[in-house]
């Protein structure tokens, strides 16, 4: 599969060829593995490098100039500098501030768990199209345009319409305690 | 309703960061004063958040399955498409094979041609197999399947041979009348096995060879080749004489046993002359001491190897690993009605054979490499390793050692 093709069938929903995407993991190792990382931090932040391209590809911020190869590489080795320097930062074994960020990140963790776990029952209350054009249009930020193609609206303005109604029903079933609580 | 939805939009607008100038300033304002708003804003921004994290972490989980199937797919194909770097390296390598195949069964196919064509020609070297022993004594060509009809012997010395003088047992005929052909039919598995790693010797060089102490000859432009018991010594072969009687027929003469021989390119049997016999223009010299004088005639005799009187073998297929290694094994596997010789050596396929000597109703395997014979056990279904024999000690692998013809002198018999 070209580069090509797998943008073009990306946009029109096929994400399962991201699977293409993986040939390419090999260098993003060699990358990791010469630069004290693991075969497991190579396939996390080659994971991680996807769902960037993925996200940008939807979203239309990703214009394909270069190689699809060469884009993963290069998010890929911003990312693993990001963790190397965050792990730095954790090994210095004389700061406090160390300590609180740790626990902090924990606690993000598991926050953000039951969040996702919140939304998670709220959406498929919720149920199609809405929990679909939502995931679209938030995670991915998909252009009105396009959400109006793939979920067969007939422009971007009927698409923004759906999405504002589908936003306030999600917020019927959500109550302001739980979610702030959940801060 | 409408209101709503209005308020929706700008949330959505600012959590975005796409308000436009007046938008702006109307979010400022409700933002400052509105608290029912901003608690709002604060609702829709955990559920934004709760989107994202819930969508990347299910994102993640089908990226783990995608790997998988990635990973799949690469185990169908990984046996034969290295990666990265070895890529180029594999799709030339298979250009190269590609050639080596389709080149190699070119050479192969005009160098059968060319035996096709000798075989034809019917010159000396006709394998010994193809004899049979018909009344008129014929040659079978078993390409064209009609028979070559030889040289009628002299009625006189063909009678006196119906008698069995000793030189043929029966078992032997029974040898000699198998039928040979020649159709190559060890090179089946030559492509697949090429690309496994095992390359097929050609079948050339697989033969079989009844060892027999039967004599044969040709004899044709000065030179005498003699097949059959090829571990006649040196000596032996210095010591046979060539005589030529008044009739300008020739006699050789070998272990004090007569034979005539008469000018021919086809293959005979060495026919022994009998001393009760008066009548063959040779009595005189039976009877007593004969009177030879040299004369300036010359022949060479030669005795003819393996290689030559052996003909193709089509019951074992021989392959073997074209690597340099330096423990050289070997192994036989049962395959179908023949057997399957599997070689872990550094073969030269242009020099190396592969042979099966028949003696009294038992195979010996021998494979010869460069200058060196080395004895193979049938029995061997495990990797052995290969070692030379002593060809002064084995009394079979002696038959390898190629000779040099022998010029003698033609004597004259008064």
């Amino acid at each position: 599969m070209t580069d090509q093709e797998i943008i073009k069938q990306l946009k029109k929903g096929n994400e399962s060829c991201l699977k293409y995407l993986y040939r390419h993991i090999n260098m993003v190792k060699s990358l990791i593995l010469k630069n004290n990382g693991s075969e497991d931090d190579a396939l996390d932040i080659f994971q991680e490098a996807i769902i960037v391209f993925y996200k940008n590809v939807m979203s239309g911020e990703y214009e394909l100039k270069g190689k699809i190869s060469s884009y993963l590489y290069e998010v890929s080795r911003r990312l693993w500098l990001n963790q190397l320097n965050r792990r730095k930062k954790y090994e210095n074994p004389n700061s406090d501030a160390n300590l609180i960020e740790q626990v902090d990140e924990i606690n993000e963790k598991t926050e953000s768990k039951a969040l996702q776990e919140y939304i998670r029952n709220a959406l498929e209350k919720l149920g199609e199209p809405c929990k679909s054009l939502l995931e679209a249009a938030v995670f991915l930020s998909m252009k009105m345009e396009d959400i109006a193609e793939r979920f067969n609206y007939s422009g971007a303005r009927s698409a923004s319409q759906q999405k504002l109604r589908c936003l306030k029903k999600l917020r019927e079933g959500i109550s302001y305690d739980d979610i702030i609580g959940l801060e | 309703m409408q209101e709503d939805l209005k308020y929706i939009e700008l949330i959505d607008k600012y959590l975005s960061g796409t308000l436009n100038p007046s938008e702006k300033e109307w979010v400022d304002n409700l933002l400052l004063n509105d608290s029912k708003f901003v608690k709002e804003v604060a609702v829709y921004k955990k559920i934004y958040e709760g989107i994202e994290r819930k969508e990347e972490a299910d994102l993640k989980k089908r990226l783990g399955s995608y790997f998988e199937v990635y990973e799949k797919d690469q185990k169908v194909v990984i046996a034969n498409i290295p990666k990265g770097k070895y890529r180029r390296l594999f799709t030339f390598g298979s250009a190269i094979a590609a050639c080596l195949i389709i080149g190699g069964s070119i050479l192969f196919f005009s160098t059968n041609k060319d035996q096709d064509s000798n075989l034809n020609r019917l010159p000396g070297v006709v394998d010994l197999d193809t004899i049979t022993f018909k009344k008129n004594d014929s040659l079978k060509n078993p390409r064209e399947d009609k028979q070559i009809t030889q040289e009628e012997l002299p009625n006189k010395i063909k009678d006196e041979n119906k008698p069995n003088e000793g030189l043929v047992n029966d078992d032997e005929k029974q040898n000699i009348e198998r039928k040979d052909s020649t159709v190559y039919q060890n090179n089946i598995d030559n492509t697949q096995l090429a690309l496994g790693g095992f390359k097929t010797l050609l079948p050339n060089s697989v033969r079989e060879y009844s060892y027999s102490k039967l004599l044969l000859y040709t004899f044709k432009d000065d030179e005498v080749k003699i097949y059959g018991d090829p571990l006649m010594s040196r000596l032996d072969l210095l010591s046979i004489q060539i005589l030529k009687n008044e009739k300008l027929e020739y006699l050789l003469n070998f272990k004090n046993e007569y034979y005539l021989i008469k000018k021919t390119g086809h293959i005979n049997k060495l026919l022994k002359v009998k001393e009760e016999k008066k009548n063959t223009g040779f009595s005189t010299f039976f009877s007593k001491k004969p009177k030879l004088t040299p004369t300036q005639e010359e022949v060479s005799i030669k005795l003819v190897g393996v290689s030559e009187s052996s003909h193709v073998l089509q019951d074992l297929n021989v392959n073997y690993m074209f690597q340099a290694i330096q423990n050289e094994t070997y192994f036989f596997n049962e395959k179908g009605n023949g057997l399957e010789l599997i070689l872990n050596a550094n073969l030269n396929p242009k020099s190396a054979k592969v042979f099966k000597i028949r003696e009294e109703e038992k195979n010996y395997y021998y494979l010869i490499q460069e200058s060196s014979v080395y004895e193979l056990d049938a029995n061997v279904k495990e990797p052995k390793p290969l070692i030379p024999v002593d060809v002064k000690t084995n009394k079979l692998a002696r038959l390898f050692i190629e000779r040099e013809p022998v010029k003698v002198s033609v004597y004259k018999l008064d």
